[in-house]
């Protein structure tokens, strides 16, 4: 398999960046979506463009497209200003919208064939560029089928060919390895890495940090400012001999971690499998020239936080505040969700077969799997959002299939997209999920205002819920969730998009309740999500493949070529290993 | 229960009102259609040409002639020296009609013969044709002292016959025949039907695109008390809208209210029910907004055509009546006639009052049933 149509763009010098943003801002109303980008992008490698949902990645995609024009400032791309000279500069861009921008109701030949005649491609040119495109992306054999009908990989590939239709020298990809399974995102960075080496530049917008790592160079954006620009490994440099990880014994990483984040000398500690991982603050390494430490290699991640200010201290005032829960405690076995041979089909299709699993008091519990694999299938099946075809499920010892509606008032749901009343005030919103959930006059009185002043919800009581910046929209989410101090708490991927500090903030709650006996259920396809489960389910075509600790799953698939495997090398080889 | 009954539908409410332009969008283009239909959707036959050809040019034509430009239904009267010529006149639409006076009219009269006049109509504008058609008799009538005629052929004609003695009409309940008096009444349950359908229909629709829908579909509330929550709020909605229409119905158009307000309340209230039925069935059927628009669309059309409000029912094949019998639209126009314009008793209008609700009780319950199916 060969880059298509290299010659095209190894004609350009390399010197010349490939684009260049000076001052650039962009302003929606009162919000600044970019505020004063001054950057160059270095031509014939791939950028990572990274940052949270909302920090301006697609709007500078946009800007960079000539899709959008900028408020003031300015960008030149390819030696051109993108909009202005629209025709010359946009035929050698390659764009992939997020979600990959295809027409579902079409066939991969369709689309295509459309976004060929939108580029004005004539007929010996399409059936050449066709071919190769389908060759080079192993979409051949499905060229009849809907895009609706491809799995998150295959559309994945299928809007990279559109993409790629007018050979580009310059290709942009919004968010491409969103909704795709770490299978397909691999093989998407390989035919990627193929076109670079033919000389096109790739600019990479991601929120996932693994990725941003294996770029070349890397643009950091939070809330409309760049906040890095270079090489990632020189952005890690920056905290290397400050890293460390200690080991503890399985169970015990959660309150480590906890001691260990309480420390003046510790900037941030995090849960890894069965060790923590800690970042010392600058000139404090010293304290830690102890053998339990063991200092590792740095990630970016690890700078990244520090470039961020670090992560809040303080005991969570959610769990502190937590009711007494005496259902935990009248569970006697301890398993307050109990799914058993939990099966879906829709027609044909067995989306869930057969899956179990138990989570006890006070347990994180992860399914994981990539998109398509049955996961949200059961895990809809479990909060009652859907009828399984078979199987039994229950939680917190109520039975979810005969008495579901006393079974949900046991459980704290919170969905992966914002999913409160975006019309109604924070406020408001407390309201209604706390009478929804039938607390008393008394219990209300207690709980709204512990819940406002304990995520700092005062100022913006009043405002709509759709307009809170991202973070507070995540705290009120958590806090409707668990208004009712529920028994368990279900979490759909719960930190997908959010900044390192968020995610931090999120899981220190999170981990704070279950000492409180809360059990935790959690799906993602996100393996820094992972590595704060208990245990995990790895769910693959409908079924429990495998199941264990996060350390048990690596251990699985250690061996010479990958001592250190991490939690997304484990899942790839168990997958692997299932599909053989 | 009744706690998250009330906090569904104080949420649907806030949702609705707490944002100006939704609040907006629901107070004033249901006022501004009252406004414009009122005005727009008139039957009045106003502003019509009549093309006479005289080739009679006797005494008693001469008194046909004078009676039709001394009453005003007729704007023009232009004259036409023969039958050709305003053939032509009446394909260009000029004319809606053209009256014939034969040679020898004026001479039979005079002689007590039985005679006739010819009245060509334009029947493309059949509707505003017939009405001419019946200001021309009454005026030829008139005009005469006797005599009956046998229908002239020809093409869409349509020959009067002179009756020998005088009709005296008179229009009961709208004595003056002002076409407003029957559009607004009218008017207020065609609105009230668009607000309840599409409020219910797109509110469960666009919960389930945002994600709330999910969210409250985990909490202890059951699928029932949800639907309940969807149905009861457009209800408020339907009762304010109908209370606006109510003034402005009265005071800005001086139509009479003769009926009960008890009634009337009661009316509007189960018919909006009815609707919200149908739009949280469609609601349960679909996934987005655009579905859910299209699906109250496909049912709106239908409710409205076959209602009485624009052709009368008795004029439907039985099949049809059939369907406007459950049609909660044509027994709200009729309590709604009834009451503005006849001010009847209850006995009168229970008939209707009862199928609405037995309309409303079928919808809603089916609605629900299907909602809490969909749901869990």
């Amino acid at each position: 398999m060969s880059a298509p149509d290299p010659s095209a763009s190894a004609a350009t010098a390399p010197a010349q960046p490939a684009a260049r943003a000076s001052s650039l801002v962009k302003s929606f109303g009162a919000t600044r979506a970019l505020d004063g980008i001054t950057a160059q992008l270095p031509a014939g490698k791939i950028l990572g463009l990274l940052g949270p949902d909302g920090a301006g990645k697609t709007t500078l995609i946009r800007l960079l497209a000539g899709l959008m024009e900028p408020s003031t400032g300015s960008v030149e791309v390819l030696g051109h200003r993108p909009s202005a000279e629209g025709g010359t500069t946009q035929a050698q861009i390659g764009y992939m919208p997020q979600r990959f921008g295809l027409y579902e109701d079409l066939s991969v030949l369709d689309n295509l064939s459309l976004y060929a005649s939108l580029r004005a491609l004539d007929a010996d040119t399409r059936a050449q560029r066709f071919e190769e495109l389908l060759r080079f992306t192993d979409l051949t054999r499905f060229t009849a089928r809907l895009a609706g009908q491809l799995s998150g990989g295959m559309k994945q590939k299928l809007g990279l060919a559109c993409a790629l239709l007018g050979s580009p020298r310059l290709l942009l990809l919004d968010e491409p390895g969103v909704g795709v399974d770490p299978l397909s995102r691999r093989e998407l960075w390989r035919m990627v890495s193929e076109l670079v080496a033919g000389g096109v530049t790739v600019l990479w917008s991601t929120a996932y940090l693994e990725e941003a790592e294996r770029c070349a160079h890397i643009w950091l954006l939070d809330r409309g400012r760049l906040l890095y620009d270079g090489p990632p490994r020189q952005l890690s440099e920056r905290v290397r001999g400050r890293v460390f990880r200690r080991r503890t014994l399985a169970g015990e990483a959660r309150q480590l971690a906890e001691q260990e984040l309480a420390r003046e000398a510790v900037l941030d500690a995090v849960i890894q499998g069965s060790s923590v991982r800690l970042v010392a603050r600058p000139h404090r390494e010293a304290e830690f020239a102890d053998p339990r430490y063991q200092p590792v290699e740095p990630r970016l991640e690890d700078a990244y936080v520090e470039l961020l200010g670090g992560p809040r201290k303080g005991e969570s005032l959610l769990a502190r505040g937590w009711p007494v829960q005496s259902a935990a405690a009248a569970e006697p076995a301890g398993a307050l969700v109990r799914a058993v041979d939990l099966t879906r089909r829709f027609g044909d299709f067995l989306a869930a077969d057969h899956v179990g699993f138990e989570v006890r008091a006070g347990e994180i519990y992860g399914l994981l799997g990539p998109n398509g694999a049955g996961k949200s299938t059961t895990f809809r099946m479990l909060c009652g959002l859907l009828r399984p075809s078979g199987g039994d499920a229950s939680v917190a010892g109520v039975n979810l299939l005969h008495a579901a509606s006393r079974a949900r008032a046991r459980l704290g749901y919170m969905a992966q997209k914002f999913s409160l009343y975006g019309d109604l005030s924070v406020g408001q919103n407390l309201d209604y999920f706390a009478d929804i959930y039938g607390l008393s006059r008394a219990a209300k009185r207690e709980r709204v205002p512990a819940m406002i002043e304990m995520f700092e919800l005062a100022p913006h009581l009043h405002s709509n819920a759709a307009l809170l910046p991202l973070g507070f929209k995540q705290r009120l989410a958590l806090a409707c969730a668990t208004l009712h101090a529920p028994a368990v708490l279900f979490l759909d991927e719960p930190t997908s998009g959010v900044d390192p500090l968020m995610r931090r903030e999120f899981w220190h709650h999170i981990n704070a309740l279950t000492t409180r006996g809360v059990a935790v259920l959690v799906t993602t396809h996100f393996m820094e999500e992972a590595e704060y489960c208990d245990r995990i389910g790895l769910i693959w075509r409908g079924r429990k493949v495998a199941e264990g600790t996060p350390d048990e799953l690596k251990a699985r698939v250690r061996s010479a070529r990958q001592p250190e495997p991490t939690l997304e090398d484990a899942f790839i080889a168990l997958v692997e290993a299932e599909a053989a | 229960m009744l706690q998250r009954l009330l906090a569904i539908i104080r949420k649907e409410l806030i949702t609705m009102l707490r944002d100006p332009r939704a609040r907006f969008s629901l107070i004033l283009p249901p006022i501004l259609q009252l406004f414009i239909f009122s005005s727009a959707a008139t039957m009045e036959v106003k502003n019509i040409h009549l093309g006479i050809v005289d080739l009679d040019r006797g005494p008693y034509a001469a008194e046909v002639l004078q009676r039709l430009r001394g009453s005003r239904s007729f704007t023009a009267l232009p004259l036409f020296p023969e039958l050709a010529v305003a053939g032509d006149a009446l394909e260009r639409e000029r004319v809606i009609g053209i009256l014939v006076l034969q040679s020898g009219f004026s001479a039979d009269l005079a002689a007590g013969r039985p005679t006739s006049v010819q009245l060509l109509l334009d029947g493309r504008r059949s509707n505003a044709a017939q009405i001419a058609a019946q200001y021309v008799s009454l005026i030829v009538s008139g005009a005469m002292t006797g005599g009956g005629g046998a229908p002239q052929p020809g093409a869409a004609v349509a020959a009067p016959t002179l009756p020998k003695a005088e009709v005296v009409m008179t229009d009961w309940f709208n004595p003056n025949l002002e076409y407003r008096w029957y559009m607004l009444p009218n008017l207020v349950g065609m609105l009230s039907l668009g607000v309840a359908l599409m409020i219910t229909g797109l509110s469960v629709a666009r919960e389930r695109e945002l994600g709330t829908f999910d969210q409250t579909l985990v909490s202890p509330a059951t699928p029932v008390e949800i639907a309940l929550g969807k149905l009861l709020p457009p209800l408020l909605v339907a009762a304010v809208q109908a209370t606006l229409y109510l003034l402005i119905v009265t005071l800005v158009y001086s139509v009479p209210f003769r009926g009960s307000l008890l009634l009337l309340y009661a009316a509007v209230l189960t018919f909006a029910l009815a609707c919200a039925g149908v739009g949280l069935f469609i609601s349960s059927l679909v996934y987005t907004q655009q579905q859910a628009f299209l699906g109250a669309f496909a049912v709106l059309v239908p409710f409205a055509l076959l209602s009485g409000f624009a052709t009368p029912v008795e004029n439907m094949p039985w099949w049809l009546q059939f369907i406007t019998n459950i049609n909660p639209l044509a027994h709200m126009l009729r309590l709604m006639q009834g009451l503005f314009l006849k001010g009847a008793s209850f006995h009168s209008l229970a008939q209707d009052m009862v199928r609405l609700l037995e309309i409303a009780l079928v919808t809603t319950s089916a609605a629900v049933l299907l909602f809490a199916r969909r749901a869990a």
